[in-house]
């Protein structure tokens, strides 16, 4: 029988899936993925069935075709276990592994059958080329054939349906076009087999699976690799290159030549797209880098819009208080009683105003992770002395005792931040004075293991399991709705906020225990040994702090 | 003999209040209202106050660089210095503006009568 243009078509077919196969099969090697392994087995039995088709097609005796298409049988009886088994593998469906075993017992004494008469026999030889004879076991076979190869395209089905991850429904999209083209497509190649004759256009198949494969594999990173598709296309020019040295036929030459400007087009097409893809990636990286300064700026910005904010209200603020206290409790202007009396709440109102604008810088820098301290070495107890000692007087006009009691003789020195520590101390007293009347407020303080605890009781109001709760929250106000709070002794709600993020800054804790009708105690905690907190994550400026002057 | 004082700041609301309540204490005072007006003060009127209230934003020359004038100068490298400002910055930076200064204090921080003391306090002690 002479070589004709029909019978190099499986060939080709042929060329272009063992180009996959050893691609993948090169690919498991390295990744020792499942999936790589079993797409390049199938590509095995589809090489085999595509090259022993050609072998048959241009066998010159009956002995030789049948002997072919045996070996044409010997790949085909695997290629719907190892389809089931993908589709397993692919959707990641763990109930339906322990059939694979089944499905390739099967496959092997399917095997085994096909070299006897009782799976074909004689030779059907029609215009496009000739087929075996089908016998019992064939028809068995066919049955099971379209069995398994349903349960795989509805395995993938229901996994492309179920699926939420873009990039794998795409993956599924692909392999299911690929193999549906190539079972609908190739199936009709049984037909000779019923003594049906059919064109060979079924071996085309092998070509357009390959070619919907690759690219699945290029596009949706079916096979997890970039330059996969370049590579694979180079090697399969490369292997109809070298065909072509050893072919003399014209005929081979031509469809060599045409094979290869096809693949010789996609090659190019493919290096194009990664160099466009090379390309968008570095536009977008120069992008993502402009837009982070950018917004290390605008991050720099706030701060120094808010630091000059703050500046510009609390210029004034200064002025009217000044005046105002100079006025009102220096009586420097020789104020009567009524008007005294008259001007109070103003400089109360203006003195809330004062630290509002300043805890409200503090906040902005806490929340974003500005805020520094300054840590020096510090004698706690004479610091805690010297506020008790400046607070007494106002502890005093609310009938309330304020009292230092020290646990132990001397503390150790602590690095802190002395203003601000002091700060916290301060507020601390002031809430305790706040909602206390004719009572006691005591500040304690005592080492414990590697810390100093310092706390602040009174015998005030205290507050209930509620308040507790969100105490520490940013502008929480403990009962704030309640009626026996007048508005004049209320804050904003920013004091133990601001406190609680110094002392975590100085790596304590800040806690508390109150019972409502008894009485409240903040506690706080100093590690003996400061080591500096890094702060959690923030737009990282160029670690200078700016000075706005 | 009366104790002398430069207030540098170019905010007439505060110098102002500041100049009023020192004097109310016999301090006598002088306002520059900038850095270049308080050197003018030294070099031309050889005024050497005992204390200087610094303001940090001035509007040329700023606070922190007039700083560190004085405190080259030989005659007048042993004033005490209270940066008193309305710029509220982070403690670290703060300590770099004001490493120079005998005190940093925040303006809504302080009443003027407590300022008083704090001044005083700090030149009697530098006086010892």
């Amino acid at each position: 029988m002479h070589i004709t243009l029909s019978s190099y078509i499986p060939l080709f077919s042929a060329a272009f899936v063992l180009s996959l196969g050893i691609f993948t099969f090169s690919r498991y090697l390295r990744t020792k993925r499942e999936l790589e392994l079993v797409l390049s087995l199938f590509c095995g039995s589809v090489t085999v069935w595509l090259f022993g088709t050609f072998m048959m097609f241009i066998s010159t005796t009956d002995a030789q075709a049948i002997f072919w298409d045996r070996f044409v049988y010997s790949g085909v009886v695997f290629v719907p276990t190892l389809m089931h088994h993908f589709s397993v593998v692919f959707a990641d469906l763990k109930g339906q592994r322990k059939y694979l075993k089944i499905g390739y017992a099967l496959s092997l004494i399917f095997l085994i059958l096909s070299w006897t008469n009782l799976f074909v026999s004689d030779l059907y030889r029609y215009e496009w080329g000739n087929h075996t004879k089908a016998q019992l076991f064939h028809h068995i076979f066919i049955v099971l054939f379209f069995a398994y190869t349903s349960v795989f395209f509805v395995n993938i089905w229901k996994f492309y349906k179920s699926g939420i991850d873009e990039k794998l429904k795409n993956q599924a999209r692909y392999v299911f076009a690929a193999f549906f083209t190539l079972i609908v497509l190739g199936a009709p190649a049984y037909l000779p087999a019923y003594g049906i004759s059919v064109p060979p256009f079924p071996f085309i198949s092998g070509l357009l699976f390959i070619v919907i494969l690759s690219y699945a594999i290029l596009r949706h990173k079916l096979l997890d690799v970039k330059a996969a598709g370049a590579i694979f296309l180079t090697f399969i020019l490369i292997i109809i290159l070298v065909a072509n040295l050893f072919s003399s036929s014209l005929l081979f030459k031509i469809l060599a030549l045409a094979i290869m400007l096809i693949v010789g087009y996609f090659l190019l097409n493919t290096i194009q797209k990664e160099a466009e893809h090379a390309e968008r990636n570095e536009k977008l990286a120069d992008k993502l880098e402009k837009d982070k300064k950018e917004l290390v700026e605008l991050d720099r910005m706030k701060d120094e819009f808010l630091q000059m904010a703050t500046h510009e209200l609390n210029t004034p603020i200064t002025a009217i208080q000044g005046r105002l206290d100079m006025a009102v409790r220096e009586n420097m202007c020789k104020l009567n009683d009524e008007q005294k009396a008259y001007f109070q709440p103003i400089l109360n109102e203006v003195m809330r105003l004062a630290h509002l604008s300043k805890d409200v810088l503090n906040v902005a820098r806490i929340d974003q992770h500005r805020l520094t301290i300054n840590p020096t070495e510090t004698d706690i107890d004479a610091l805690i002395s010297q506020i008790v000692t400046s607070l007494d007087i106002k502890a005093k006009e609310r009938g309330n005792s304020l009292a230092y009691i020290k646990m132990n003789k001397m503390l150790p020195k602590l690095t802190l931040d002395q203003s601000k520590i002091g700060e916290v101390i301060t507020n601390l007293i002031n809430n305790a004075n706040k909602f206390t009347e004719n009572g006691k407020i005591a500040v304690t303080s005592k080492l414990k293991d590697d810390v100093v605890v310092i706390s602040v009781a009174d015998t005030g109001i205290g507050m209930d399991k509620e308040d507790q709760k969100h105490l520490f929250e940013k502008f929480y106000q403990a009962g704030r709705f309640d009626s026996n709070n007048p508005q004049e002794q209320q804050g904003s709600g920013l004091g133990l906020y601001i406190s609680q993020n110094i002392i975590k800054l100085h790596g304590g804790e800040m806690w508390l225990a109150s019972e409502k009708g008894k009485g409240s105690t903040f506690y706080f905690s100093l590690p003996q040994e400061y080591k500096e907190i890094k702060q959690s994550t923030r737009i990282h400026s160029d670690g200078t702090n700016l000075r706005v002057l | 003999m009366s104790k002398k004082l430069l207030i540098v700041d170019d905010n007439k609301g505060n110098s102002d209040l500041y100049k009023m309540r020192f004097e109310y204490d016999k301090w006598e005072v002088k306002v520059a209202y900038s850095a270049e007006q308080a050197i003018e003060i030294f070099e031309d009127h050889n005024y050497l106050p005992d204390a200087i209230l610094l303001d940090l934003m001035l509007p040329k020359m700023q606070g922190d660089e007039l700083l560190k004038i004085i405190r080259k100068d030989q005659r007048t490298k042993d004033i005490v210095v209270v940066v008193l400002t309305a710029l509220q910055l982070n403690p670290a930076d703060e300590e770099k503006i004001s490493g120079d200064a005998d005190d940093y204090i925040l303006k809504i921080d302080i009443l003027p009568e407590q300022l008083v003391n704090r001044v005083d306090e700090l030149v009697e002690k530098k006086a010892e």
